[in-house]
């Protein structure tokens, strides 16, 4: 059975079905949620399932599953943020906090340091932005699946994870960043995984 | 073959690609630890069962677990299931919990949830209760109800709270949300007790008999004071918080203030000393019931019910065009409009606003009689569009008991009725009656800042078949900019704004155009940073400015002026600016409206950026003297903006004990209304004032908590946050930490506020600090004198910040002469 089929599935009943289902793709939605959340990723993760297994009649193309999954997913963050920033909503706690800054020993400091820089770096961008660069990266995403899940035109897939790129860059260097990065090799290297990805399915 | 090459080129280009292998390297870090077996819970508890118990689908989920719906096959009836998330919890506290939820199952009231049964099962402890289909009280509120509902459904809440404390228990959380109101007004308190199980299944490393964990503590805002220590509690506490949620409750429901008979009351029951309070439920119960007479509003519902009247007529004429609708509206217009008004049953004293525009509405009306037939349906169109726009702001204001400033405010910005006369062939695309009224409600959401609504509203404008119309276009770009600025979606909002522009113009519907440039300047100024495209957009703005702008469209482009002079760190252009255009908003006699405010604000702002700390004390205190004793939730966060601005001038100025008293004056305000959003700015004050008596850990403290409450998309306000953390943590001697704090503040702020900021120069100031710490006192001094340079461009030589700057500047030369003179004395003895 494709993705598809264990959601229709699962929507009559079958939990064997969901369950696979689920294994399947938990990890890839929770990390949507991870860096960008806080404590309510269980929640949101459970959400994004149920208003999947709600919508199953809007999902046509089996090919497409994973890209409407994580559609769905961002359908939710926003959501979130607007319960949690609505102007009745309180504020949530869900920037950089002073915590992250709790002395650590000095042996883990610098590998712990560019790594903390990334994903700092990363919550710096607009939330679509981040969205594009973690989807192309962490979840090797293609063009037209990325237009599924960001809500935007094909063509335009490009120049938004070419900004995104432009925006990352500059702000590792503004935060000191070591480690220099060569412009222009992430689209062939990003190419490169694509090809692979659609050799191999 | 060629595809193969392909692909292992790419490869070995895969292997130095640094950004995939960083992304690759991070994604280990954040995956997060495997679910423990709640998502399993949570999607498929259908198959699964507690005890004896049928597990349906999940219907809620908090902190202290998740609810399904649920199946008692013994008893045949459908129940609710609490499941309390599991923890590590020692025998003797499961027992007291079990205990506990027994006494709580012993509770029966109409309107307390009944408790059926408790359990423990492998996941964790369970209550199965009552099914009950209603809606929190904290959703409740949000819908528009008589007083005499709100009393009725506190006074329901009421008494389950006394029959719960009349088995000799507390609830520990009442607050609206633990308040369930079904269809028919029915209530019920649910989850009394679960706070403290909660918080015993949370914490078992105490030491205890197993008789009664600690107290919970905690910081919602219902809790009472004891409550927060956690100090033990009795019924008082309740009272507190059910005081406390009355407020809530009842508040919307007195835009200029509550009667002072129920705040005497209310305040009783929310005294910190609870010796002080009611003694319990049922006085504080008795008092609010007689305190809250309802009372006669006046402005916005005659407005209402004047327009209900108008619109009555209107449709009945539609059929046969105007003369009917003329014959309809003949008194109301041509004789007395407040004789007609009073024999509809309305008080005449409405709005003149209100009533202006409506009589302007009516000459247009008529003097379109004239006009012929074929011509006439683009007024007709457009006339009709301006007076369902009217009457959706009016009922806005009568549902949200909308407070007669801002009521004002929104009414003028409503376009004059006569435009319809001079420019018919902009709207004439005609749209059905109820997409149009949709469009008007959306509008009136705009006006009064709904974002809520909003969304639902493009939902559904957007999907209507009649949404490419571009007059319909250029409003859902407005309404898709604003909820894209909600949001945080910055490159959205600017393609929704230059989409609003573009359709306005194609419509000819110059006020949204010039709205639409208006708000993409601003966007300029402010997100994107370019000062020069922020004033092209102005200029444009002007250039399509309607003839009928009405002053608070033109205050708002002023507005945007004010933060361009206020960008560019020209603040003797700023103070200026903002001064005339609110003597222009006073002479409109909207000085005392939101836009007024904040201009007011503005101005004292740039007064105490160019140090001119007397006149921006001055117009601080106009400011609180003005809006004080207003309670709408602009008006009080405008007086909190200026407390703060009276505790920094007096901050800057070295007299901590007045600006602490400012902070008081501040805090005050804020814990009487209970607005979150102003919170990151008391945290930043406070941060401030400890860090200039010498407090580096409190301030420390109080900067994280301000960067906490502070929202994603808060870009500048959160670097500048951190800059205050930067220079804290120097003070501290934390040079890692202050370094690392400064590198994030510094990337929020060069992309929010750009390098022509004086924000710059307390960079400078920081790294100096860092650089002093690290013992580099050339590179210490090379900054500090750069750092002074910039406080003076920015300031002015007199001004305290650059003066400092200075004074650190001489005593660094001197530190560092007596470095070099210690670090040559070795070099000359190992010669």
């Amino acid at each position: 059975m494709n993705d598809l089929e264990l959601l229709q599935a699962w929507r009559a009943g079958d939990a064997i079905a969901g369950r696979e289902l689920v294994r399947h793709h938990q990890a890839c939605v929770r990390r949507m949620f991870v860096n960008k959340v806080g404590d309510a990723v269980d929640d949101l993760v459970q959400r994004t399932f149920l208003a999947c297994l709600a919508h199953v009649d809007r999902m046509t193309d089996a090919t497409r599953f994973r890209a409407y999954l994580l559609r769905t997913a961002r359908n939710e963050l926003y959501l979130h943020f607007r319960e949690r920033h609505g102007p009745r909503g309180r504020v949530d706690a869900m920037t950089t906090s002073v915590h992250e800054l709790a002395p650590s020993p000095s042996r883990e400091r610098s590998e712990l340091r560019r790594r903390d820089l990334l994903l700092f770096a990363l919550q710096t961008l607009p939330l679509d932005l981040q969205l594009a660069l973690e989807l192309h990266y962490w979840e090797a995403l293609r063009g037209p699946e990325l237009a599924i899940v960001l809500g935007i035109p094909e063509g335009t897939v490009r120049s938004r994870l070419r900004l995104a790129k432009d925006r990352l860059r500059t702000t590792l260097a503004r935060l000191g960043d070591a480690e220099p990065i060569v412009g222009g090799d992430f689209d062939d290297w990003a190419d490169g995984l694509r090809r692979r990805r659609s050799a191999v399915s | 073959m060629r595809g193969a090459a392909m692909i292992s080129t790419s490869d070995s280009r895969s292997e130095s690609s640094a950004l995939g292998r960083r992304f690759a390297a991070v994604r280990d870090e954040i995956d997060a630890p495997e679910d423990d077996g709640w998502l399993e819970l949570a999607l498929f508890g259908g198959t699964t069962r507690l005890g004896r118990y049928e597990l349906g689908p999940r219907i809620g989920a908090g902190g202290f677990g998740v609810v399904f719906a649920g199946f008692d096959p013994a008893l045949g009836r459908s129940v609710a299931i609490k499941l309390l998330r599991r923890r590590r919890t020692r025998a003797d506290v499961t027992a007291w919990m079990l205990r506990e939820a027994r006494a709580i199952s012993g509770v029966r009231h109409p309107n307390v949830v009944q408790v059926f049964d408790v359990g423990i099962a492998e996941q964790g402890m369970f209550l199965v209760m009552e099914l009950v289909h209603g809606v929190p009280l904290s959703t409740w509120v949000r819908r528009p109800h008589a007083l005499g509902d709100s009393i009725a459904v506190l006074a329901r809440a009421a008494e389950g709270l006394i029959a719960v404390h009349a088995h000799g228990l507390l609830h520990c959380d009442v607050k609206p949300a633990n308040v369930l109101v079904d269809d028919v007004g029915a209530v019920k308190i649910v989850d009394f007790g679960l706070a403290e199980l909660v918080a015993a299944a949370a914490d078992d490393t105490q030491e205890d008999d197993g008789r009664r964990p600690q107290r919970v503590g905690g910081t919602s805002r219902y809790m009472s004071p004891e409550q927060r220590r956690g100090e033990e509690i009795d019924g008082r506490s309740d009272v507190f918080a059910f005081a406390t949620m009355a407020c809530e409750v009842l508040a919307p429901h007195f835009a200029r203030g509550m009667p002072r008979a129920l705040t005497r009351v209310l305040e009783r029951g929310r005294a910190d000393e609870r010796e002080r309070r009611w003694p319990s439920v049922e006085p504080l119960l008795v008092a609010l019931r007689r305190a809250a007479i309802p009372r006669r509003r006046l402005g916005p519902v005659a407005i209402a019910a004047a327009t209900s009247a108008w619109l009555m007529a209107a449709s009945t004429a539609r059929g046969d065009a105007c003369t009917t609708a003329a014959a309809a509206l003949a008194e109301a217009n041509t004789v007395d409009a407040s004789a007609a008004l009073r024999a509809a049953g309305v008080d005449p004293a409405i709005d003149p606003r209100g009533r202006d525009w409506l009589a302007a509405w009516h000459t247009t009306r008529r003097a379109a009689c004239s006009v012929e037939p074929s011509a006439r349906a683009g007024i007709d169109a457009c006339l009709d569009d301006e007076l369902t726009l009217f009457g959706a702001l009016a009922a806005s204001f009568v549902a949200r008991q909308v407070h007669p400033a801002e009521a004002r405010s929104q009414l003028s910005e409503l376009e004059d009725p006569r435009r319809c006369a001079m420019a018919p062939a902009a709207t004439t695309v005609a749209i059905d009656v109820e997409l149009a009224d949709r469009i008007a409600r959306a509008q009136a959401h705009l006006f009064a800042d709904d974002v809520d609504a909003l969304v639902e509203d493009v939902a559904v404008v957007g999907a209507d078949p009649q949404a490419d119309a571009p007059d319909v276009a250029a409003r859902l770009g407005l309404w898709r900019a604003r909820i894209a600025r909600h949001d945080g979606r910055d490159a959205d909002t600017r393609e929704a704004l230059e989409a609003a522009f573009r359709a306005a113009r194609v419509a000819r519907q110059d006020a949204m155009g010039h709205r639409s440039a208006v708000e993409l300047a601003a966007w300029h100024a402010w997100v994107g940073g370019d000062l020069d495209l922020a004033r092209l957009w102005l200029r444009s703005a002007e250039a399509i400015a309607p003839d009928g702008l009405g002053p608070i469209g033109l205050a708002r482009r002023r507005r945007v002026e004010v933060s361009i002079a206020q960008r560019a760190a020209d603040h003797d252009r700023c103070v200026a600016q903002a001064r005339v255009a609110l003597a222009d908003l006073e002479l409109a006699g909207l000085g005392a409206t939101p836009l007024g405010l904040t201009l007011a604000n503005d101005a004292a702002e740039c007064e105490l950026l160019s140090g001119r700390h007397d006149d921006a004390l001055a117009s601080a205190d106009a400011i609180v003297a003005r809006f004080e004793s207003e309670s709408a939730a602009w008006s009080m966060r405008g007086v909190v903006e200026a407390h703060l601005l009276v505790a920094r001038v007096h901050a800057d100025r070295d007299l901590p004990a007045l600006a602490r008293a400012a902070l008081d004056g501040a805090r005050a305000r804020l814990e009487a209304g209970d607005d979150p959003t102003m919170l990151p700015q008391l945290w930043n004050s406070l941060g401030q004032l400890a860090a200039l008596s010498g407090d580096g850990d409190a301030a420390v403290a109080a900067y994280g908590h301000a960067l906490a409450a502070l929202p994603r998309w808060a870009v500048a306000d959160r670097g500048l946050t951190g800059l205050n953390l930067a220079a804290a943590l120097v003070h501290l001697g934390r040079a890692d930490d202050a370094e690392l704090a400064l590198a994030r503040a510094e990337v929020l702020l060069a992309s929010s506020l750009g390098d022509q900021h004086p924000w710059t120069a307390h960079a400078t100031d920081a790294r100096a600090g860092i650089a002093g710490l690290r013992d580099d006192p050339a590179a210490r001094l090379t900054l500090l004198v750069a750092a002074a340079r910039d406080f003076e461009r920015h300031f002015g030589s007199a001004s305290p910040h650059t003066v400092a700057a200075w004074a650190d500047v001489a005593e660094a030369r001197d530190a560092q002469a007596a470095h070099s003179r210690r670090s040559r004395v070795p070099a000359r003895r190992r010669r």
